[in-house]
């Protein structure tokens, strides 16, 4: 039994269809990456998760059973377009979000002195938000999505914004999240987070599913026949009835190895033997399309596996 | 601890510890006394100078009986001797204000003609009136050569006073006065209408602002929206609750500086008013100001603030919802205008009427505005201090509160869509749309 399933959920906007039967399982633990262009669909499932609307048709059940108006509380949401009370002070304003979650005031105190540690703002308690830079203010709200330390987080974008010292930050606090137990759904476009943090996935475009499943499986399923081959000497050429060389703007930023696409049914043993016998080999690994090049490609061919 | 507890709470605190909100709440009072001072203190004002008006006696022999003024220097001129005042007036040097020309029979023609080149003052045509009045008048009954005429005069002139008895449903008759139950229903009329408008911009606001903010997403992730628009609406409603009892605790302070503050805690009763302060000044009180005293104590203050209190709650829950509801349809306050000028519209067509009924407070327009709750707020006001049968108090009262009820769900409707829809045009469709 995962941790959520979405059943079938359908939701409608007047005449606009946002989410068109759609499904998904998410594991206990997991780093869930919830994909998308804009408009996909995605925020309109993140409040159905969240229950701030609720869906036309369809369930969510959280540990087996349907979600209940109080599990809320254990929900930590970061919504893409970020906000904060810009006249609060910024330790009234966790305290306020946290006690809103059913925190007791005692242990937000106690929390919120390790968070603003942490993240280097214990001298700005008692400034008022509007005092703060565009990142100290992100900060802010990220604690205040986490502090009341929910079983399900809900991350949307959440590296917008931030600058790559803070981001790097943030993605050791997430993994640090997860470590402790949270599940974590991601919301993002930004695919190179996505391979770096989740496990699995789930592409929405046009407000239906199109991709589902285990990252690396994902980018399996989409892979060209493309290896990475370098040679001690001499030039590497192509070799009809067995490979073709791939284009220079294929390669992947700063490698120098040169990329062969295999022709179908050819077997990868019989390229290794071929190139042994004529070259000095000394690399040949697979290249796996990157989630970018998955996004595009499933975004366009619309497939589901 | 409960969420809507939390809500009202941060409300009423984010807008009390203001120091906008303090400073207006002691201001205000200091500015409706100086409002209702001001056209007093203006009338006293001058130009400054004092002007200067040339008195042409033509014989009648009265031209002293005009006083010299703040405002006026009288010059003593000789007889026109056929001079057109006109001649003499241009003739004269600029600082001559007006020429005023007493005829010969002043006394019997009872008429006088004042010449400037530009409208006088009333204040000089009234001085010339009383001034002359008074002295042909003394003179007119001087001359009938009764002895002692003067003093006679002087006694038989009659003050006629007032004083108005109540039959209540007790049957003790008390005294009241029409006067003061005229100012305290434009007091609280104004007040109903002042708070509505001024705490309902501060309910749509506070949406607004955190629509704008985005951070309505993160509370409503955490509570329903109904609970966030309540908890708005109360926490706002406290404010304003907030600011009267500062109000009225000021007034407390000031009366009981004047020696009547027991009279409105209904700790004691006219005549002990009355004697304590004729002890502390020690000398009767004036005539006027016992009757003010007896007519304040004759209102039952304490039944007064109760239906006050009551219409306030209704009132706000009504037109606080509609705010609210505005609010979450408009992305910044400018856009919501569309929506709040029907709402003002109406607010002043109550107060229009709320007036109206000072002349009438049983006719048919009060009886009818004090159903229909977009004015009942108002114009009960005007009508409670007159009394007002208690079966109209009630259907009043019932046809308020169900009517913000209903507002109040229809507005909860209306502000859980409306709170997360962005940078769309809403119209008053898409709202009754959002209803369904």
């Amino acid at each position: 039994m995962d941790f959520i399933e979405i059943k079938d959920v359908v939701k409608d906007y007047g005449k606009h269809r946002a989410l068109d039967h759609v499904s998904m399982n998410i594991p206990e633990g997991c780093i869930y990456g919830l994909l998308g262009p804009n408009g996909a669909g995605k925020t309109s499932l993140i409040r159905i998760i969240n229950q701030i609307t609720k869906p036309d048709s369809g369930e969510i059940l959280l540990n087996g059973v349907p979600m209940k108006p109080e599990d809320v509380r254990d929900m930590g949401y970061l919504p893409e377009e970020r906000g904060l009370y810009k006249k609060m002070k910024v330790a009234d304003q966790i305290m306020y979000l946290a006690q809103l979650k059913g925190m007791p005031r005692k242990e937000v105190e106690a929390e919120m002195k390790v968070w603003l540690e942490r993240f280097e703002l214990t001298d700005w308690r008692n400034k008022k938000i509007e005092a703060l830079s565009k990142g100290m203010a992100q900060k802010v709200q990220f604690i205040a999505t986490v502090i009341h330390r929910p079983k399900l987080l809900i991350f949307d974008e959440p590296f917008s914004g931030f600058d790559p010292v803070n981001a790097e930050i943030l993605k050791r606090e997430i993994l640090r999240l997860r470590e402790n137990g949270s599940t974590i759904i991601f919301s993002t476009h930004n695919m190179g987070s996505v391979e770096e943090v989740c496990e699995q996935i789930s592409l929405i475009n046009h407000s239906k599913v199109v991709l589902q499943g285990d990252v690396n499986k994902v980018r399996h399923h989409f892979k060209k026949h493309i290896y990475a081959v370098t040679v001690r000497e001499g030039v590497l050429l192509p070799e009809p009835g067995m490979f073709t060389l791939e284009p220079d703007e294929t390669h992947r930023p700063g490698d120098t190895s040169t990329y062969i696409r295999l022709n179908s049914g050819v077997n990868v043993k019989d390229v290794i033997a071929c190139l042994n016998d004529r070259y000095e080999l000394t690399g040949f690994h697979e290249i796996l399309p990157s989630m970018h090049e998955v996004f595009i490609e499933a975004v366009n061919g619309a497939e589901k596996i | 601890m409960n969420r809507l507890f939390l809500i009202v709470r941060r409300e009423y605190l984010n807008i009390v510890a203001r120091k906008s909100f303090i400073v207006m709440t002691l201001l205000i009072p200091l500015l409706s006394v100086l409002c209702m001072a001001a056209p007093a203190l203006l009338m006293g004002l001058n130009d400054g100078d004092q002007k200067t008006v040339v008195v042409i006696d033509e014989g009648s022999g009265l031209a002293d009986v005009i006083k010299d003024t703040e405002e006026y220097r009288f010059l003593r001129a000789d007889s026109l001797a056929n001079k057109n005042p006109r001649n003499f007036y241009e003739s004269a040097s600029d600082s001559v204000y007006a020429v005023v020309v007493l005829p010969q029979n002043l006394a019997q023609r009872e008429y006088l003609s004042v010449f400037s080149d530009k409208p006088v003052q009333n204040s000089l045509v009234s001085q010339l009136k009383s001034s002359f009045n008074e002295e042909i008048t003394n003179r007119n009954i001087a001359e009938l050569g009764i002895p002692d005429i003067q003093e006679k005069v002087e006694k038989s002139k009659a003050d006629v006073r007032v004083s108005e008895i109540l039959w209540s449903d007790e049957g003790e008759a008390e005294s009241g006065s029409a006067i003061v139950s005229q100012i305290l229903g434009i007091i609280f009329a104004m007040f109903a209408y002042m708070f509505v408008l001024m705490y309902g911009a501060m309910i749509m606001n506070g949406v607004i602002e955190e629509k704008t903010n985005r951070i309505v997403e993160v509370i409503v992730s955490s509570c329903k929206p109904l609970e966030l628009m309540l908890g708005k609406i109360i926490g706002v409603a406290l404010v304003g609750f907030t600011q009267l009892v500062v109000w009225g605790a000021l007034m407390m302070m000031v009366s009981a500086a004047f020696g009547f503050g027991g009279l409105f805690m209904g700790m004691s009763d006219a005549t002990e008013t009355i004697n304590a302060m004729s002890a502390s000044r020690g000398e009767p009180l004036p005539a006027e100001l016992e009757d003010m005293i007896r007519a304040v104590a004759g209102v039952k203050i304490g039944q007064l603030l109760f239906s006050f209190l009551l219409f306030g709650i209704g009132g706000f829950l009504l037109y606080g919802s509609l705010f609210a509801a505005f609010g979450s349809a408009a992305d910044q306050p400018s856009d919501a205008s569309q929506f709040t000028t029907p709402i003002i519209m109406i607010e002043v067509f109550a107060l229009w009427a709320g007036m109206a009924c000072i002349e009438n407070p049983d006719g048919p327009l009060a009886m009818w505005c004090s159903f229909i709750p977009f004015t009942s707020t108002i114009v009960m006001m005007v009508r409670l201090p007159y009394g007002v049968p208690t079966w109209e108090l009630a259907l009043s009262i019932a046809l308020l509160f169900g009517t913000a009820l209903t507002f109040l769900w229809l507005a909860g409707r209306i502000y859980r869509r409306g709170i997360l829809m962005y940078g769309k045009k809403v119209s008053v469709w898409d709202i009754f749309r959002w209803i369904k």
